[in-house]
């Protein structure tokens, strides 16, 4: 039995998963309270991954990362950077192809708590910087911690981002999801079932830890008018 | 002094309402806001902060401008040295009460023996380590005005402070802000409804009416000469007919009135609102 898919895939969710927390709260926080004009463009290109085929993500990020047009070929002859059948490659997709799910909850649960929190906080003196880590934050920690799960989850559950970007390469690029279609293909139903089983039972196990924890359901849609 | 020359929109329950405000408030005075629910008391306070802004003019302290709209000058609401007591005022949920006190009061050493005294003198030394979701509405507001106090404000503005306050507190309460404005030169702005409170608190009062200043001047000029108006009420329930019946019998607080009935019929147990004018005392119906 290889195990490489799964330590790979878990480095994946782990990875993203923290990235993520730091760039999805700032995006998160912009969303729920900027008064920015094109706002709602923003908000729309962040849901897309939500309703998009992973695989029309897929293919743009691999073009987009290819050698072959500009952008691609800044990052590799200017920046050395190869973003395309690598592990950096898949954690960028898979940063991109879980964004609302970390977004979502927190900046719905920052445009729900009472602006007199933040008003009041700024009438002490603190700055947003403070009011924000001291105030906003320590009060939304269940959808923080929603924002996590799902991310890593969904990171975990990806197959069509991951295979359009990264391949199938051992220990670089072939997660778990892609381990299991490749031992369907060769009809491996054992290996197949072994990869599907052990995956389903650790989702399982951290879905239900969270709903345990958390006495909300899960939602990742905002539901708040913007305050 | 601080002054505001502003107009604003507001759009309120009632429809959209213009704001043209000329007001002055001086330190160590408590300076009231009164005038019908929805007129835009509440919002002269947030532009006072900094919280809002207004459509035009100008909001300056001794001569330091806060807020000029054509200069595009608006000094945030964190250096206007504030303190502010909401109507509907939050703790920050995930601090106790003694947590909620040493954030606003942001490592000042004199704020700790402050701190000690107000929760005495409030009554509220015992639950210091509460958390916010078990205190009631009353104790809630009575620490939200000890974070006020103890940041040392410069300008203290209170939205309706004592709504939901037993009477013995609010006796305190109202000591230890005016013995603050007095000693601190702070200037407070009261918003309010209760005359008591404008009796016992108010230095000089303004009244707004349809968006304007509709009196000003200190609370017993204004009641001897009429310029109130008919915007000060007290609020009291109906409790039987006096007179000949040509009164109606009204409990306010703890106290007995006889006012001259109207035309219109009040219930026994009906809360009513006692309009008090020179001259004039007039019952009215709750809205």
């Amino acid at each position: 039995m290889d195990w490489g898919p799964f330590y790979l895939t878990f480095k994946l969710a782990l990875v993203t998963t923290l990235i993520l927390l730091v760039v999805g709260v700032a995006i998160a926080n912009w969303l729920a309270f900027s008064r920015f004009k094109f706002k709602s463009v923003a908000e729309t290109l962040i849901t897309m991954p939500l309703v998009l085929p992973p695989s029309v993500l897929g293919f743009y990020l691999l073009v987009a990362f290819g050698p072959q047009y500009a952008f691609g070929k800044f990052l590799i002859e200017t920046l050395h950077v190869n973003l395309v059948f690598t592990f950096s490659g898949l954690v960028v997709a898979s940063i991109l192809y879980s964004l609302p799910f970390m977004v979502q909850p927190i900046q719905s649960a920052l445009q729900n708590l009472p602006a007199t929190l933040r008003e009041t906080s700024y009438t002490l003196g603190k700055s947003k910087l403070e009011t924000f880590f001291r105030v906003l934050l320590p009060n939304i920690k269940p959808s923080i911690l929603t924002g996590i799960v799902l991310s890593f989850t969904h990171t975990i559950g990806e197959f069509g981002v991951v295979l359009m970007i990264g391949g199938s390469i051992p220990d670089q690029t072939k997660v778990v999801s892609i381990a299991i279609y490749e031992e369907v293909e060769a009809l491996n139903y054992d290996t197949a079932h072994f990869y599907a089983f052990i995956l389903f039972a650790i989702t399982f196990s951290i879905l239900l830890l969270v709903y345990s924890l958390n006495k909300k359901p899960i939602t990742f849609f905002a539901t708040a008018k913007s305050k | 002094m601080l002054q505001l020359k502003v107009n604003k929109k507001l759009q309120l329950p009632d429809g959209l309402t213009s704001l043209d405000l000329e007001m002055e408030f001086r330190p160590g005075k408590v300076t009231g806001i009164s005038g019908d629910s929805g007129v835009g008391k509440t919002s002269v306070l947030r532009m006072l902060a900094g919280l809002s802004e207004p459509d035009n003019g100008t909001i300056s302290n001794d001569g330091n401008v806060w807020f000029n709209k054509t200069e595009r000058q608006n000094l945030i609401p964190q250096k206007r040295g504030l303190g502010f007591v909401f109507q509907d005022h939050q703790l920050f949920p995930n601090m106790s009460v003694i947590g909620n006190l040493r954030y606003a009061a942001n490592g000042d050493k004199n704020a700790v023996d402050k701190t000690t005294y107000y929760l005495d003198r409030f009554g509220l030394s015992d639950f210091k380590n509460s958390m916010p979701n078990s205190l009631s509405t009353g104790q809630k507001k009575r620490v939200a005005i000890i974070g006020a106090l103890i940041t040392n404000p410069k300008l203290l503005l209170l939205d309706e402070p004592f709504a939901a306050l037993d009477e013995k507190i609010v006796k305190i309460i109202q000591d230890e802000i005016l013995n603050y404005t007095k000693e601190s030169l702070c200037i407070t702005v009261l918003v309010t409804h209760e005359i008591a409170e404008i009796f016992k608190m108010v230095d000089y009062l303004y009244t707004i009416k349809s968006g304007k200043i509709y009196s000003r001047g200190t609370p017993s000029g204004l009641f001897t000469s009429g310029a109130s108006g008919n915007t000060l009420s007290i609020a009291g329930i109906v409790v039987g007919n006096g007179g000949d019946n040509d009164h109606v019998k009204v409990l306010v607080n703890d106290q007995l009135l006889e006012v001259p009935r109207t035309s219109e019929t009040f219930e026994i147990g009906e809360k009513i609102l006692v309009n008090l004018g020179a001259g004039k005392i007039e019952i009215m119906r709750q809205k």
